[in-house]
């Protein structure tokens, strides 16, 4: 009987297991993301690359992250767009900024993505700007988690008050309701 | 004695199961693919003077930095910080110096508004050995140095400069965010700055992990190891009889099940990660050697690991018993989810207080359906 509860048991304590990694960040509100972001997108990704650049303090590993346009809720992008982050790996050398997100081809993430023209990350919070799409293998739901993979229920929960993860929402959000939700921060913030 | 009913055992059984995924009670810091080898990482140390005496008495940055590079030492063995004091080596990525400065960027790409400070890590791929790391702190912010609770001033917030570096400096040895790698324990190391301004067991078991020089004498007691085979002849009498159990193949005997989970639990207990303990306990079977645990178990009621790690542990050492010991195939009333589950729960309930005879009779309650037992303090 153990054996078939071992999927409950997994799903509550996986249920927050994520990839990204960080330095300090002050997790920005639902607000603050949508009111900070110039476009907000949902994108697969294409090409992930990695390159060398110079800058005044030396060269650094820079990984251009190439996204194929599902849908955009704010501001304008093309159906095909470009992000670079700080951090990458060339040859055998490996340039790691903790926090940055890291991204594999065939990823599906809503981007809410920074106005200005260049940062160490081009989301808002670092790597806070990055919710991670994924579809309900059974229902053909597109459901929304945070950058490390936590569930969460409502916009409400996004920030610094989420919720631990023993505590955190198991059933994560339809895409559409995080769609509406945007739309609707955008208006409001329009209107004021 | 009456059989339990099904559904009685299956509630019982969640309820469990979602008191124990529900608790603040799991250990697991997260590491990075990439540490240090070995010897000493010289950092850099280039904040600087305070404008006046900080609140913890520092009278600069660097010194602030320098206690909290102390700090990890204190609890490292096999790689040590050491510290260059106003150091004028150049900023730069790349270049094989440790920096730790105050900026408004990152080596040229501006901070955005929500980041105190990054810290960066350059090392080889094949290896994972890591060559350099670098951490900047962003100076638009408000900084000070202080314990307790985070402050403000009116209504911005005055970041603690020794919290933070603790943090970074965890991330430059290799520790990773336990909060956000499906953890919930209490950590320096998770993602958002807290009114946690030291390291706890668990971030120190996560340095220790990686730089620890062959571990630490366990300060838990536990039953003496005819007890604990006493219970689970209990326990084989019980699912035979009660529950009507069938045979299971099995190729770890009776004694050998409740040797190495107890050895399991003890390292976990100790905190250790699950592979770490596992790795342990097999090199104990295969008289490599016996290590100490990872680091001092904290004072109040004693964690235990999750479950399905403690599952996997029992199939490896199936496997290990079957393929490499060529132990032939027996078999017994009891599967491997029962023995886990039943062992962990009796030691728990020892290691809380209780002493043989409670302890099993609070298992067996659990097994008859009457909910999880309080533990004996």
């Amino acid at each position: 009987m153990f054996r078939r509860l071992l999927p409950l048991t997994l799903l509550c304590t996986l249920v927050a297991t994520g990839v990204a990694r960080s330095t300090t960040v002050i997790p920005p509100s639902f607000g603050a993301l949508v009111s900070g972001a110039s476009t907000i997108f949902v994108g697969e990704v294409m090409n992930v690359r990695a390159a060398w650049e110079s800058t005044p303090a030396g060269r650094v590993i820079v990984t251009s992250v190439t996204f194929r346009v599902e849908a955009v809720w704010k501001g304008n992008v093309g159906a095909v767009t470009q992000l670079a982050f700080m951090g990458g790996e060339i040859g055998d050398l490996g340039m790691m900024v903790h926090g940055m997100p890291t991204f594999r081809m065939g990823q599906r993430d809503v981007l809410f993505v920074g106005g200005e023209a260049r940062r160490i990350s081009p989301l808002v919070g670092l790597m806070h700007g990055r919710m991670r799409v994924e579809r309900d293998l059974v229902s053909g739901v597109d459901r929304v988690r945070t950058h490390d993979g936590q569930a969460v229920g409502s916009v409400t929960q996004i920030g610094p008050q989420r919720a631990p993860a023993s505590l955190a929402s198991i059933t994560p959000m339809r895409l559409s309701d995080l769609e509406g939700a945007v739309r609707a921060q955008a208006t409001a913030a329009r209107r004021r | 004695m009456t059989r339990p009913r099904r559904g009685t055992l299956w509630g019982a059984l969640v309820v469990l199961l979602l008191g124990v995924t529900a608790a603040d009670t799991s250990l697991g810091f997260s590491l990075l693919a990439n540490k240090w080898p070995n010897g000493t990482v010289t950092m850099q140390l280039q904040l600087g003077s305070a404008s006046s005496t900080l609140v913890d008495g520092s009278t600069s940055w660097n010194q602030v930095a320098t206690n909290a590079l102390a700090t990890w030492n204190t609890h490292v063995d096999l790689v040590k910080f050491s510290a260059v004091q106003n150091s004028t080596a150049r900023r730069a990525e790349n270049d094989g110096l440790n920096s730790v400065f105050f900026a408004s960027d990152v080596f040229g790409e501006p901070f955005d508004r929500d980041t105190l400070a990054i810290a960066t890590s350059w090392y080889r791929v094949s290896t994972g050995a890591k060559i350099e790391g670098d951490v900047v702190f962003n100076n638009a912010k408000s900084w000070n140095s202080y314990r307790g609770n985070l402050r403000t001033s009116g209504t911005t917030p005055v970041n603690d400069l020794m919290r933070v570096a603790l943090h970074e400096f965890g991330h430059i040895l290799g520790l990773d965010h336990p909060d956000e790698n499906g953890q919930n324990v209490r950590a320096m190391m998770n993602s958002e700055i807290s009114n946690l301004d030291a390291l706890t067991a668990d971030d120190i078991a996560g340095g220790r992990s990686l730089y620890g020089g062959g571990g630490v004498t366990s300060n838990v007691s536990f039953p003496p190891r005819n007890e604990p085979n006493d219970f689970f002849n209990q326990l084989i009498g019980v699912y035979r009889n009660e529950l009507r159990a069938g045979q299971v193949t099995t190729y770890v005997d009776p004694e050998g099940i409740v040797v190495w989970l107890i050895e399991y639990a003890r390292y976990r207990v100790g905190l250790c990660d699950h592979s770490t303990a596992q790795t342990r306990v097999f090199a104990a079977i295969d008289n490599t050697g016996v290590s100490g645990v990872c680091a001092l178990t904290p004072a109040g009621t004693i964690p235990f690991p999750p479950r399905n790690e403690g599952l996997d542990f029992m199939t490896a050492l199936q496997v290990k018993y079957r393929d490499e010991l060529r132990r032939g195939a027996g078999s017994s009333f009891v599967n491997n989810e029962g023995a886990v589950v039943w062992v962990l729960e009796y030691l728990r309930y020892r290691l809380n207080g209780c002493n043989h005879g409670d302890a099993t009779s609070k298992v067996f309650a659990q097994i008859r359906g009457q909910g999880v037992q309080p533990v004996c303090r």
